[in-house]
C-alpha cells in the first residue's frame, strides 16, 4: 500500500502533505503536556514493534502470503492521537531510509495509513467495544485498513499521470483489500485480545463509554 | 567527623501501578566515597531499589533523601547522582554510540567544550573510539555494556548507582569496569552496585545490604557473605571461594583471588 | 504460525538492504559529502522535477544523472540497481495495458487489440519517471547516515518529539526484528505436524500480541533510562556544525542545471 512517486499528480502531493500535516498537528496539540513524560519512548517502541510486525508473512488461501498493516492496532493501544504519531514514525522512516514508499508520496501514504486506518479503526473499536470485543476488533482492523486502501485508491484515480480512472482504482484497491483487510481484522482482534487478557488496565474504558 | 550522608532512604514501600508490593520497610544509607552492593535473589525487589535510590520512580511511602537537603531540584539530583540500568539495550537509546554519551551532558545543558573533552576522555578510557559513529545494534555484548557505562560517566557523577553491571559482560569488560569503579572511588565517587551473584561483590564493595523485599540484614562485605546461613535461607549461591575456605577451615575466610593465594601460601609455608 | 520461510526471507533481506546501503553512508564520496541539508532538499526538489513533467529526454536524462552521482559517490551500481528494481517493474506492469487502451492511432497490431503510439509512449514515460524518482530517493539511502538525517530533519523544523520517535524507531527496530526472529524460531521448533491455515493466523495473533505488549515494557525501561540522564520531555541536542563545503556548492549548481533544463523542456 505504499505509494512509490511518480504515480501522483504534483498538486495531489501538496494537499495530502497539507491534510496530513494539519491532522499531526492536531493530533501533536491534544498530546500536549503527555509528550513531556514517558509518551514519547512509549510511541517510539510501539511504532518499531508495529514496523517489525509487519515483516511477518501471513499465509492466505492460494499460496501467496500478505502482510498486515497495523494502524488499527496502534490506534486501539495508544489512543488515536498517539497512535497516529506512531504510524507516522514508521512511515517516515521506511521512506527515508529504507526506500519503502516515495517521499511527495510521503503525504497520501500517512494519510491512508497513519490517519484513516488508525482513527477508524479507533473509532469502531470504542463505538463497539461494550457490545462484542472481538467483533469490534475485528470490524476495527478490516474497515480501517479497507477505508484506508480506498482512499489511496481515491488519490491514485484523481491523479491524472496514472491513467486509470476514478472507478477503476477505487474499486481495485476497495475490492483488493477489503478481501485482504480480513487478514488485517483477525491479527488486529487475535493480537488485542493477548494483550488485554495479559494487561487488562493497558487500554482504559473511556468514561463516556463506560457510563 | 560525622560522615556526609548523600542518600538516605527510609522505611521506603513501594508499589507496582498493578498493586503488587516491590519492597518494603526499606532503610538505607549511604555515605560519600563508599562503595556499597546491594544483594538479593532474583524478583528481590534490587532493581527497584535502585531505581528509587537514583530518583527515577517515587516511593509509595516513606522517602529518599538526596545530599542531605529536602529541597532539591530534579536537576540537580541528575547532574550529581549517575544511574546504570542492567540492560544496556535499553541505556542506549540514540542512533550512535557517540550521541549516547552525548545525551546526558546535552540535557543537562553542560557547555560543549567541557563535554568534547569528558568525550574524548571516556572514550579512550573504555576503547570505544572506533565504534562513537555505529549505531548501538551493531555491537557486541561487551562493547554495548562499556557504552553504557560512558554514557552514565558522560556526566561525571558524585554517585554511580549500577544495576546488575556485570551480569552480561565477557570477563575482560567486566574487569575493565571494575578498576575504573574502583579508580573513581578513590577519586571520591560513591559506588553502588546490585548483584544477585556474589563472587565479584568483595572486589567492589566493602558493604552489603542483603535485600528480600526488605532489608534483611546489613554489615561489613566478609560478614555477610561469610553467613552461610543468611546466604542460603535468602536463596543465594555461596562464593565458591567462601566454601572452600571454611570447609578448609582457614582463618579468617578469603573473599578474593588475591586473598585466596595469599591464604594458601601461609598454610603451605606452615606445613 | 506465520510463514516461517517467508517472514525469515523478508527480515534478512531488509537488513541487508539497510547494511549494505549503511556502508556507503560511511564511504568518501560525492554526495556523502554534500551537506545533509542541502542534500535533501535538492533531492527531494529533483523528484518534484520529475513528478511534474511529461517530457520523456528530461526523465531520461535525470535518471542518468542520478546514476553519474551513484559513481561520483563511489557507490556500486551492481548494487544499487537491483536494490529499487522491483519497482519500476511493479509500475511497468501495472500501466502496461494502456498500450492497447490509449486512443490513437495504431501502429501495431496483436491478437485483435491495437498498440497506439501514445500508449506506448505514456507506459515509457510513467515507468521512467518512477524508475527516474526511486533512483533519486535512493541516493539519500545510500548517501545518509540515519543520525544525520534526523539532525538534518531537526534543522528543518520537523518538531523534535517527532524526530526524537523517528531515532526510536529506527533505533529499535533492528533490536525487534532480531528478538521477533528467535520467537519464531522458537515456536517454529515446537511445532511438528503441518497446520491448518486458521490455526496458524491464531498462533501468529498470539505471537504479534506478546511481542506487541513487550514493546510496553521496553518503553517504560527506556523512558527510565531517559530520565536517569536529564530527560525533561525533548531530546536536546548540542547544535552541530554545518559546512557548506565545495561539494555543496557543486551539488547546488548541478541542482541548478536540472532545474534550467527542466524549464526549457517546460517552453
Amino acid at each position: 500500500m505504499h505509494i512509490p512517486d511518480g504515480f501522483m499528480d504534483l498538486w495531489i502531493c501538496a494537499v495530502m502533505y497539507i491534510i496530513s500535516a494539519v491532522v499531526i498537528v492536531y493530533s501533536a496539540r491534544k498530546l500536549k503536556g503527555k509528550l513531556e513524560g514517558p509518551q514519547v519512548p512509549l510511541i517510539g517502541m510501539v511504532a518499531a514493534g508495529i514496523f517489525a510486525a509487519q515483516m511477518l508473512n501471513w499465509p492466505i488461501p492460494g499460496g501467496t502470503s500478505a502482510h498486515f498493516v497495523g494502524g488499527a492496532i496502534a490506534g486501539i493501544l495508544l489512543g488515536p492521537y498517539a497512535g497516529c504519531l506512531s504510524m507516522v514514525s514508521v512511515l517516515t522512516i521506511q521512506c527515508l531510509v529504507f526506500g519503502d514508499g516515495g517521499i511527495t508520496a510521503l503525504g497520501a501514504n500517512i494519510f491512508s495509513m497513519a490517519i484513516v486506518d488508525v482513527f477508524v479503526g479507533y473509532w469502531i473499536f470504542t463505538a463497539l467495544r461494550q457490545r462484542n470485543l472481538d467483533v469490534s476488533l475485528f470490524l476495527a482492523g478490516w474497515i480501517g485498513i479497507w477505508l484506508g486502501a480506498t482512499a489511496t485508491g481515491v488519490v491514485l484515480g484523481v491523479s491524472s499521470v496514472f491513467a486509470y480512472g476514478f472507478v477503476t482504482t477505487v474499486s481495485v484497491m476497495g475490492i483488493w483489500h477489503g478481501a485482504l483487510g480480513i487478514i488485517e481484522g483477525i491479527i488486529s482482534m487475535l493480537a488485542i485480545k493477548f494483550v488485554l487478557d495479559r494487561q487488562p488496565d493497558l487500554i482504559p474504558v473511556p468514561k463516556e463509554v463506560v457510563a | 567527623m560525622a560522615r556526609d550522608k548523600v542518600i538516605e532512604a527510609r522505611k521506603v514501600k513501594y508499589r507496582y501501578p498493578d498493586g503488587t508490593v516491590g519492597i518494603e520497610k526499606v532503610d538505607l544509607e549511604l555515605c560519600r566515597g563508599e562503595k556499597v552492593a546491594i544483594i538479593g535473589p532474583n524478583g528481590s525487589g534490587k532493581s527497584t531499589l535502585l531505581e528509587l535510590l537514583g530518583g527515577l520512580i517515587e516511593p509509595t511511602e516513606g522517602y529518599v533523601k538526596f545530599f542531605a537537603n529536602e529541597s532539591i531540584d530534579h536537576y540537580e539530583i541528575r547532574r550529581r547522582v549517575g544511574v546504570l540500568l542492567q540492560n544496556s539495550d535499553d541505556v542506549l537509546f540514540n542512533p550512535t554510540v557517540r550521541e549516547d554519551l552525548e545525551f546526558g551532558p546535552a540535557q543537562l545543558q553542560i557547555p560543549k567544550e567541557e563535554f568534547d573533552k569528558t568525550l574524548e576522555d571516556i572514550s579512550q578510557l573504555l576503547d570505544l573510539k572506533s565504534y562513537l559513529n555505529k549505531p548501538p545494534f551493531r555491537l557486541s555484548e561487551g562493547q554495548k555494556q562499556r557504552a553504557a557505562f560512558g554514557s552514565v560517566l558522560a556526566l561525571k557523577p558524585e554517585v554511580l548507582l549500577l544495576d546488575e553491571p556485570f551480569s552480561s559482560v565477557d570477563i575482560e569488560t567486566k574487569q575493565s569496569m571494575i578498576k575504573h569503579l574502583n579508580g573513581l572511588n578513590e577519586e571520591g565517587v560513591t559506588i553502588v552496585v546490585t548483584a544477585h551473584d556474589l563472587t565479584t561483590v568483595p572486589l567492589i564493595a566493602d558493604r552489603v545490604y542483603l535485600l528480600n523485599k526488605s532489608v534483611m540484614a546489613e554489615g561489613s562485605t566478609r560478614d555477610i557473605l561469610t553467613d552461610l546461613e543468611l546466604l542460603k535461607n535468602n536463596s543465594l549461591d555461596i562464593p565458591p571461594l567462601v566454601e572452600l575456605g571454611i570447609r578448609l577451615g582457614i582463618n579468617s575466610v578469603p573473599l578474593t583471588v588475591d586473598e585466596a593465594v595469599e591464604r594458601l601460601r601461609k598454610e603451605f609455608d606452615k606445613s | 504460525m506465520v510463514e516461517l520461510a517467508g517472514t525469515i526471507k523478508v527480515i534478512s533481506k531488509l537488513l541487508r538492504d539497510f547494511l549494505i546501503a549503511e556502508e556507503y553512508a560511511y564511504k568518501a564520496g560525492f554526495l556523502q559529502g554534500v551537506d545533509q541539508r542541502i542534500k535533501l532538499i535538492g533531492i527531494f526538489l529533483l523528484i518534484v522535477l520529475a513528478v511534474s513533467t511529461q517530457n520523456i529526454f528530461f526523465l531520461l536524462f535525470l535518471f542518468l544523472f542520478s546514476l553519474a552521482m551513484v559513481l561520483l559517490s563511489n557507490v556500486s551500481l551492481k548494487i544499487y540497481l537491483p536494490r529499487f528494481g522491483f519497482i519500476p517493474t511493479f509500475a511497468f506492469i501495472i500501466v502496461l495495458p494502456w498500450i492497447f487502451l490509449m486512443p490513437g492511432q495504431p501502429v501495431l497490431s496483436l491478437v485483435g487489440l491495437n498498440a497506439t503510439m501514445p500508449g506506448i509512449m505514456y507506459v515509457i514515460t510513467f515507468t521512467l519517471r518512477v524508475t527516474a524518482c526511486v533512483s533519486c530517493i535512493s541516493l539519500l539511502l545510500f548517501t545518509t547516515r540515519v543520525s544525520d538525517l534526523l539532525h538534518t530533519l531537526r534543522s528543518l523544523k520537523i518538531p523534535d518529539p517527532l524526530v526524537d520517535m523517528f531515532g526510536l524507531v529506527y533505533r529499535y527496530l533492528f533490536s525487534f526484528l532480531s528478538e521477533l526472529h528467535r520467537m519464531l524460531l522458537g515456536r517454529e521448533c515446537r511445532i511438528v505436524s503441518e497446520q491448518k491455515l486458521l490455526k496458524k493466523w491464531n498462533d501468529g495473533g498470539k505471537v504479534v500480541g506478546n511481542f506487541l505488549s513487550r514493546t510496553f515494557s521496553r518503553g517504560e525501561n527506556v523512558y527510565k533510562a531517559m530520565k536517569a540522564r536529564g530527560y525533561d520531555g525533548t531530546f536536546r541536542t548540542y547544535p552541530q556544525d554545518y559546512k557548506i563545503g565545495a561539494k555543496s556548492v557543486v551539488f547546488i549548481v548541478l541542482v541548478g542545471v536540472m532545474v534550467g533544463i527542466w524549464l526549457v523542456t517546460r517552453l
